[in-house]
């Protein structure tokens, strides 16, 4: 099958096929317009140019995205069907899941949802206004946040990405570029094609522009990746992003790095008092392992229970393997499911576990897995865990899951979650970035820090506006 | 010469002229590798546990066809299947029996408990018991351990000594000189990485013991403790606080030891050239080395002005691809310019399977020794090819030289296989042969311009290039 994936310059929709790209180890082409020959008009090198974004309020940047919101309703938007048929192939994920996610996308959009992340993230007078601040030597100081001019480099494993990244790109008052990835360089041009229909000329949609061209493309990225024209780089997925842009690093380049991360779990001692315990605990750690098939950094890999690794604490580990592994198999089939393509690196190993009695594995095929260590260490190939495929790790005490983290975890699901007070701060000191409840992995809060930092902060530019009154303040030579 | 022998004793395959080798009717091959795998697969089913907990898994209980073979490849992972934290703790006694279920020699005898380091393990092995392990060379972030044996290491010797000879009446039919001209290894001296290895059982089988007929381009120990560092440093950080205290100060200790070690490589090398030119120039040699290795070794030769330095009919073996390094056009000529021997025709084997080297034929293609069975899989289901015509796919291998472990295993290698009866191979070798365009399944793989929000074990392979760097440094 192949596909033609346009350039969205601001507003305009180039559609020559210039170039033919591959995906998933060149299983799926797509055609594409060669970003090389629109590179100057692609490059907002006025800055001055974002000054129309000033002539909105966020109540009118808000009704731009409920709008949005409404078109962006699976049955009725050609482009987000298109997205499906694009992301079969590519993505790895059941077709059942697919349609899920993005039919679930347009929820992104929610007025109130966008509203309260704002509030959240920086304070919408900050956005709107200068916000003047108290100091006590008498300067009257006003501050304000502005958009800027991004790179956005997309991570392509799930459809919400982009749509965030359009959304913070709106809401900061921003101008993007999205560098779209193989693995997804779709859904961004999908929402951003609905945006033209919608409104060709308004600002919104005049400073987003969504372009493939192969990560390291000289040709693109030397004249691209410079001060004059771009302001931020905000990259996902670590190294495999992270190369290509750092030669370009240079003062006047703010680089935000979104790293790959892994997460995982800690199952405190009161989930296996008793067999009703046991199944409740296991049916909510399926949700964090097994939504999406376990694509996204937040799906939990790695899960120490507290269940003693005496003969008695492996029975109890090797009884919940077996119910977690079932409550896998029980999701509901649109948000999870048997793996299209397993990793035969993943598959491989657990292969050879299994013919080794260090460990006890229930399933381990397409349909998912549960590996049980028999002592209190995880597999060595934890890093490859995918597809539904956990490690559940019996531990005597928490010290070793707390030590466990380190600077790769994102989320850490804690039950129950009056353990999650006595945990935090040591969990925070290893490396951890985020704690939820066990189930809640997938669900995320919003509230403005992502990956240990507040990246909608950092999109903005923070400037001061500094009044001092000589007669108030003595000038510094006076003083 | 009789071939029913070999049915019985498939081993014996190894010592064939390449003519012998390569003249099998099908029919006579399937046979005989068909009696040879029952043989192999009757002996060690219920000596080495891994394989017998294998053929429960695969649901395989008899060898009804060669295609049943199929279902018994041990993926490469079986190799390193043992929990990194056992060389963490120094639990050298639960490695030994971590190995013990691979290997149908008994190591119930073998002492480990005074070992302080893999490279001490190693050694008690090779003391105490007739397994001579080999290892990877940890890439991959964790070595692998393969329980070859004394047995296995001469008859891989055997096998490689008649790969010289040409075919039928190839100019190169009759070789001479193996065993008595000097041979010169591009690699270490001691150790238990495949190479060194293979210069060790070349001194003992085919040099009788003779050190001064061997000469090495490291003469000292390539160090399994050095090559799991990387491994290890990754594995610790990956454990957070957790690893880093399990990090013994014997392992930063080699790690500072590595690190003069390369300060002192340019060194050797020169010395090492110094060597060659003084006491080998004009002679008739025989030379065994990877590519890449070898050309580093000729342009600094070429730059110390030493050129032609070998007779030209001095016996040359190259191989081991371009290990993902990007050589010259010309490299060849570089080479040949520095050895003074027209460059050979390339080498194709893996270190897992003794009896699996293979030169190039004159046509261009490496044609499967009849002592290895191959089979050709879909690389994303496992389902075994049909044995005929020609076909793409992963390359699995059961060697039926390996006498004391299981022979069966899956390469990591997309490979072209063409089983010779629609297409023989103008050069008149019979049987199977694969295009030299192999590769490995992870370099295809590395093309895409794929990225995710979650951490992938690229990134951690990264972040280990990084670490390695900074020992470098």
């Amino acid at each position: 099958m192949k596909f033609h994936i346009p350039l969205i310059m601001r507003g305009r929709i180039i559609d020559d096929p210039d170039i033919e790209f591959g995906a998933r180890h060149g299983q799926v082409k797509f055609m594409a317009p060669d970003v090389k020959k629109h590179l100057a008009e692609l490059c907002l090198d006025k800055p001055s140019a974002l000054a129309d974004l000033y002539s909105i309020s966020f109540e009118e940047i808000l009704d731009y995205l409920e709008e949005l919101k409404e078109r962006l309703r699976f049955d009725a938007n050609p482009y987000l069907n298109e997205a499906v048929e694009f992301s079969k192939v590519t993505s790895g994920l059941g077709e059942n899941i697919i349609r899920r996610l993005y039919r679930e996308l347009y929820r992104g959009c929610d007025r109130s949802q966008v509203q309260q992340m704002v509030e959240n993230a920086i304070g919408v007078e900050y956005l709107d206004n200068w916000v003047q601040k108290k100091t006590s030597n008498g300067c009257i100081a006003s501050v304000r946040a502005f958009g800027a001019r991004a790179v956005h480099i997309m991570a392509g494993n799930v459809p919400l990405v982009p749509l965030m990244t359009i959304i913070r790109n709106a809401v900061t008052r921003s101008d993007a570029i999205l560098k779209m990835p193989s693995n997804d360089p779709i859904t961004a041009v999908a929402i951003a094609r609905t945006m033209v229909d919608m409104a060709p000329n308004h600002p919104i949609t005049k400073h987003l522009s969504v372009a493939y061209w192969k990560g390291g493309d000289q040709g693109v990225e030397d004249t691209l990746y410079l001060p004059q024209n771009v302001e931020k780089i905000i990259a996902w997925g670590g190294f495999a992003s992270v190369t290509h842009v750092k030669k370009y690093i240079q003062p006047g380049i703010d680089l935000i790095t979104m790293d790959p991360k892994l997460s995982s779990s800690i199952i405190g001692a009161q989930a296996f008092k008793d067999e009703a315990a046991m199944q409740s605990t296991a049916e909510r750690l399926a949700v964090d392992i097994g939504y999406y098939n376990q694509q996204a950094c937040a799906n939990a890999r790695v899960a120490y229970i507290e269940t003693g690794t005496d003969a008695a604490g492996l029975i109890k580990a090797n009884r919940f393997g077996k119910l977690l592994f079932d409550a896998l198999q029980a999701l509901p089939s649109d948000a999870s499911g048997t793996a299209t393509e397993m990793d035969s690196q993943l598959v491989e190993e657990i292969q050879a576990i299994k013919l080794f009695d260090d460990h006890k594995t229930y399933g381990g095929g397409s349909e998912g897995g549960v590996i049980v260590s028999q002592t209190s260490e995880p597999v060595d190939f934890a890093n490859l865990l995918a597809n539904r495929v956990t490690n559940l790790v019996p531990v005597d005490d928490l010290e070793t899951p707390i030590r466990s983290v380190n600077a790769y975890t994102q989320t850490v699901g804690v039950y129950p979650d009056a353990l999650k007070a006595k945990l935090r701060n040591q969990l925070v000191f290893q490396g951890v970035q985020r704690i939820v409840s066990v189930g809640y992995h997938l669900r995320s809060a919003q509230v403005g820090p992502h990956d240990g930092m507040e990246p909608v902060r950092r999109m903005c530019k923070w400037i001061t506006d500094e009044t001092s009154d000589p007669e108030l303040v003595p000038l510094p030579h006076l003083a | 010469m009789d071939i029913g022998v070999f049915k019985s004793r498939p081993e014996l395959l190894v010592d064939l002229s390449t003519t012998e080798r390569f003249s099998f009717d099908p029919d006579t091959l399937r046979e005989t590798q068909l009696a040879g795998l029952r043989k192999r697969f009757a002996e060690l089913t219920e000596l080495v546990p891994v394989l017998k907990k294998f053929k429960q898994e695969q649901n395989v209980h008899e060898i009804r066809s060669i295609e049943d073979g199929a279902l018994l490849l041990f993926p490469h992972t079986v190799y390193k299947s043992y929990p990194q934290s056992i060389i963490e703790k120094g639990r050298y006694d639960q490695l030994t029996r971590w190995l013990s279920m691979l290997t149908a020699l008994d190591l119930s005898k073998v002492d480990a408990s005074g070992c302080q380091a893999i490279d001490d393990w190693i050694d008690a092995l090779d003391l105490q018991s007739d397994v001579c392990v080999k290892h990877s060379s940890g890439t991959g972030g964790k070595l692998s351990f393969i329980p070859a044996s004394t047995e296995e290491n001469r008859l891989e010797t055997l096998h490689f000594n008649r790969h010289w000879e040409g075919f039928g009446d190839e100019p190169d039919r009759v070789v001479k000189g193996v065993g008595e001209a000097p041979l010169i290894g591009y690699s270490y001296r001691y150790g238990a990485i495949a190479p060194a290895r293979n210069l060790q059982a070349q001194i003992k089988f085919t040099y009788h013991g003779d050190e001064s007929k061997v000469i090495a381009l490291y003469p000292g120990r390539i160090s399994a403790d050095v090559l799991s560092l990387g491994g290890r440093l990754q594995g610790a950080r990956a454990k957070g606080e957790l690893g880093q205290a399990a990090l013994p100060a014997a392992l930063l200790a080699r790690r500072n030891a590595f690190i003069t070690e390369q300060a002192g490589q340019p060194l050797r090398i020169r010395a090492f050239l110094e060597q060659l030119a003084g006491q080998l120039r004009g002679q008739r040699v025989i030379m065994k080395g990877i590519v890449p290795l070898v050309l580093d070794i000729a342009v600094q030769g070429l730059d110390m002005g030493i050129e032609n330095l070998f007779a030209p009919d001095s016996l040359a073996s190259f191989f081991g691809g371009t290990k993902g390094r990007n050589l010259p056009d010309n490299y060849k000529e570089i080479i040949t310019r520095f050895t003074g021997v027209p460059f050979p025709r390339l080498g194709y084997g893996m270190s897992e399977s003794p009896s699996s080297f293979t030169r190039m034929c004159p046509a261009g293609h490496y044609h499967i020794n009849p002592s290895t069975i191959p089979y050709l899989l879909d690389p994303k289901t496992g389902a075994p090819y049909p044995r005929t015509g020609r076909h793409v796919g992963r390359f699995g291998i059961i060697d039926l030289a390996t006498t004391t472990r299981w022979g069966g295993f899956l390469t990591g290698d997309e490979v072209t296989l063409d089983w010779g009866d629609k297409n023989p191979c103008p050069c008149a070798r019979k049987g199977a042969y694969m295009n030299s365009d192999l590769r490995r399944y992870s370099e295809q793989e590395g093309g895409d311009d794929k990225i995710t929000c979650a951490g992938t074990p690229e990134v951690h392979d990264k972040a280990l290039e990084f670490i390695a760097q900074g020992i470098e440094q």
